[in-house]
């Protein structure tokens, strides 16, 4: 499987790309060239310069700086969400796709009710709920989001749970969680990474709506969509500010959305071959 | 994988394709609707070739909402244009309105109002001594609601002897009572015919006023369209026809204005020094600015467990660089302020030291009122941190660059601030109910100042009262106003003045900003921009296109 991996370039190279942000993200300090939080009131909107690479924005900051500092709300929340909403997805998809009956029956109406609203929306309503906080922001994504990954997963599940060698497993005794664990959670691993490796995508233009529209994030925190949303008040005077996060915004969602296609013709070489 | 590639560019470039053609549409779509537009502008000017345009776009942030002249729920600007009062305040004094002349007993307690004849309500009503009465004793039924206004208090009743006296009596001389009856509520008239069984303080049927427009037609939170009022008794405006959009965004509003679909942003929160700038060195678009209309201030509240601390609050006022918000917030457009009242506020020349910008001093207070600077670089006395929140109204286009400008100034003193935009209705609430700590504010601004601001502050008007409560002397400064709104004595008046502003000014519940002015932008063939003395009326009256 490495193998394959290895030999899909696109997935090598996003893949790479992602882990040098990732990388910049934690090694912010070090990187930046100015104090993220550090204004100079007097210096707004200036252009770029060596000591500002990127200009400043509307309190004379340092927008470069704001922007890798800024990967470490939008990246790690969005790996946040991500490991809540797949877990949870996981659990509640597994019981229902191996336990069949009444457990299936209640966990998949709920999926139903949870599907049956439009997940931003829905969004909006848990975090008005709630109350403004990034907390509030990942538990209500993880709580909208889960159904779809359980149903995905269920029906994954479905697939192997009457497969021979569970049912092998099943004859000489094996308990639940051991077939549950060790038989079909491998099975689905591979899925369960393209899954997650598009979530990502979607989970870091969640949190940056969120903070765009000002229910993320909160200043002065750097994020990308909060920055997104300082450089829409100043639009018209000083437009350049909001290309720096808005296209670090698009060209990492697509970084991910690419590896997860990648990752799925690596891991699914019956579908490439076509 | 090559050509999956060249799919996904492939339906890049058509989808791409398809946006551009709906953008191609849309343009499509717009240059119709200008082209009936001009249709029927054409239609409407073709009497008199060459005529200047008559319709004027004027942009709000939010609805008109309810324009109730006797109550306080509705956009200001648009119950100027509807109603008027009995006199007008102007920049030399009072002028009459609907009373043509008045004359005040020798005591002061009796105004005797002298009613212009021939004045109609725009539903045909006549607008006499009776029908002013009838207003009267709507806005006096619901008294609680007008307490800010001292004269509420002081009225012993009012009478219509004929159609053209009307009577107020007071039960104390009361020197600010024509400007309260100038002011743009409640103290307006609606057409009789348009209250519920005499009453409006659970609404009314219509907008029916005397002023120089009338509503047409509002669909909430997207338009309203005003025309002239044709038997209006006074000069007849020049702009026939206003339509006011609702755009909540600054952004969108430049845009608008920009691609001419708004002629005119007009306030002091709707439009930000950034754009002022730009639009000067325009020739498309002309810029006026007022003179310093009011103080932006930030109100502390003393009855915080951390602000209750005198000290504290001077520590704070001295953190505070009012200069670098007026330079770099505002280029120098605003100019910083010292004192809550400007000195060019009647009866509020007086000596006070300003709290000079000094992070030294500041943090020299606080180390000894006991805050020392714990983890993390924020304060701490007894093991309670220095976290204070700043509340600011999301709609205010400024309010949040000085939030967080102060934030990161106060930051550096190891003052953890943690800031709150919410729109401005929750705001309001929220400063009125005293849930904050500390909330940005304005002071009224003339004709209000000080005495309605300050008479206000006896109340739950506004947050001054609930911010106000933890002062030791609270009861004494109350008193002091009191006694101001009766006072006859005009040495007397000015030292309570004196010592109401000083007490205010040490106990340092306010930190004055900059002295805020209204400003705005327009397509340069608009003239006759100009500013009333009320900061909230937007004087169309006199506005014509060249």
């Amino acid at each position: 499987m490495w193998n394959r991996f290895l030999k899909n370039k696109m997935a090598v190279i996003m893949m790479g790309f992602l882990a040098a942000i990732a990388l910049a993200g934690v090694f912010a300090p070090l990187l930046s060239p100015n104090d993220p939080y550090a204004n100079d009131i007097l210096n707004k909107f200036a252009g770029f310069s060596l000591k500002y690479p990127l200009g400043t924005d509307q309190l004379g900051r340092c927008i470069l700086s704001r922007m890798i500092y800024g990967i470490r709300p939008t990246l790690f929340l969005s790996l946040l969400t991500m490991t809540g909403t797949i877990g949870l997805g996981c659990i509640l998809g597994l019981s229902a796709g191996y336990f069949r009956g009444p457990v299936e029956e209640i966990i998949m109406r709920a999926v139903d009710v949870m599907m049956s609203f439009p997940s931003q929306i829905m969004v909006f309503a848990v975090v008005a709920l709630l109350g403004v906080d990034v907390r509030n922001v990942i538990i209500a994504n993880v709580l909208i989001k889960w159904a779809w990954y359980a149903r995905m997963i269920r029906t994954n599940v479905m697939k192997y749970r009457d497969k021979n060698f569970v049912l092998f497993s099943r004859c000489v005794g094996s308990g639940e969680p051991f077939i549950l664990f060790r038989h079909l959670l491998p099975s689905i691993a591979s899925e369960m990474a393209v899954l997650a490796t598009l979530d990502i995508g979607w989970a870091i233009l969640n949190i940056s709506t969120l903070s765009f529209l000002g229910l993320g994030v909160q200043a002065p925190t750097p994020e990308w969509g909060a920055m997104l949303n300082e450089a829409k008040n100043v639009m018209t005077t000083n437009p350049v500010q909001m290309i720096a996060p808005g296209l670090a915004i698009v060209i990492v969602v697509a970084a991910f959305n690419l590896l997860g296609d990648a990752l799925r013709d690596a891991l699914d070489p019956k579908e490439v071959e076509v | 994988m090559k050509k999956r590639l060249l799919y996904t560019c492939l339906a890049g470039a058509i989808s791409a394709a398809l946006l551009s053609g709906c953008q191609k549409q849309t343009g499509q779509e717009a240059a119709a609707t200008a082209k009936d537009q001009a249709k029927t502008e054409a239609a409407g000017t073709e009497n008199s070739e060459g005529t200047p345009k008559d319709e004027l776009v004027f942009v709000n942030f939010r609805d008109i909402r309810d324009l109730n002249p006797h109550l306080y729920a509705g956009e200001m600007y648009a119950q100027e244009m509807l109603y008027e009062t009995l006199v007008n305040i102007t920049a030399d004094g009072y002028a009459p309105c609907l009373a043509e002349s008045w004359s005040v007993s020798e005591d002061g307690k009796t105004y005797t109002f002298k009613i212009r004849k021939g004045v109609t309500f725009s539903d045909g009503e006549v607008c006499d001594a009776n029908a002013i009465k009838a207003n009267f004793d709507a806005i006096i039924e619901n008294k609680e609601r007008h307490t800010w206004l001292e004269m509420m208090n002081l009225l012993v009743g009012v009478s219509a002897p004929d159609a053209e006296t009307f009577v107020i009596e007071l039960s104390k001389p009361y020197y600010p009572m024509l400007t309260e009856l100038g002011v743009t509520r409640p103290f307006a008239m609606i057409s009789p015919k348009a209250m519920k069984n005499g009453s409006t303080k659970e609404g009314v049927e219509a907008y029916i006023g005397t002023g120089p427009y009338v509503l047409k037609e509002s669909v909430t939170d997207e338009y309203a369209v005003f025309e002239a009022n044709e038997n209006y008794w006074g000069e007849k405006p020049k702009v026939k026809k206003i339509t006011v959009k609702v755009i909540p965004d600054n952004q969108t509003r430049i845009l608008a204005l920009e691609k001419g679909e708004v002629d005119l942003i007009y306030g002091k929160n709707m439009i930000d020094a950034e754009a002022v700038t730009k639009y000067k060195e325009s020739d498309k678009f002309s810029v006026a600015l007022s003179d310093a209309t009011s103080t932006r201030q930030i109100v502390i509240n003393t009855t915080n467990d951390i602000l209750k601390d005198k000290t504290v609050r001077q520590a704070i006022q001295h953190a505070t660089n009012r200069q670098a918000i007026s330079d770099g917030i505002f280029y120098g457009l605003e100019k910083p302020a010292d004192t809550l009242y400007s000195k060019t506020v009647p009866y509020c020349n007086i000596e006070l030291t300003p709290y000079e910008f000094s992070q030294d001093k500041a943090s020299k207070m606080l180390e000894e009122s006991g805050w020392v600077m714990g983890s993390q670089n924020v304060r701490e006395k007894d093991g309670m941190p220095l976290k204070l929140t700043l509340l600011y109204n999301s709609d205010s286009v400024t309010e949040k660059t000085i939030a967080e400008y102060l934030q990161s100034e106060y930051g550096k003193l190891g003052i953890g601030l943690e800031i709150k935009g919410e729109e401005e209705q929750s705001y309001r609430d929220n400063m009125k109910a005293g849930n904050f700590d500390m909330v940005f504010n304005i002071c009224w601004g003339l004709p209000y100042d000080p005495q309605s601001s300050l008479a206000g502050m006896r109340q739950r008007v506004y947050g001054d009262y609930a911010a106000q409560q933890g002062l030791a002397d609270k009861a004494e400064i109350d008193k002091a106003i009191t006694e101001i709104m009766v006072s006859t004595d005009e040495e007397k008046r000015q030292e309570l003045y004196r010592f109401v502003l000083t007490r205010l000014h040490e106990d340092a519940v306010y930190i004055p900003l900059t002295y805020e002015c209204n400003k705005a932008v327009y397509r340069s063939d608009l003239k006759g921009i100009g500013f009333t003395q009320t900061q909230y009326e937007v004087p169309f009256a006199q506005m014509y296109f060249e």
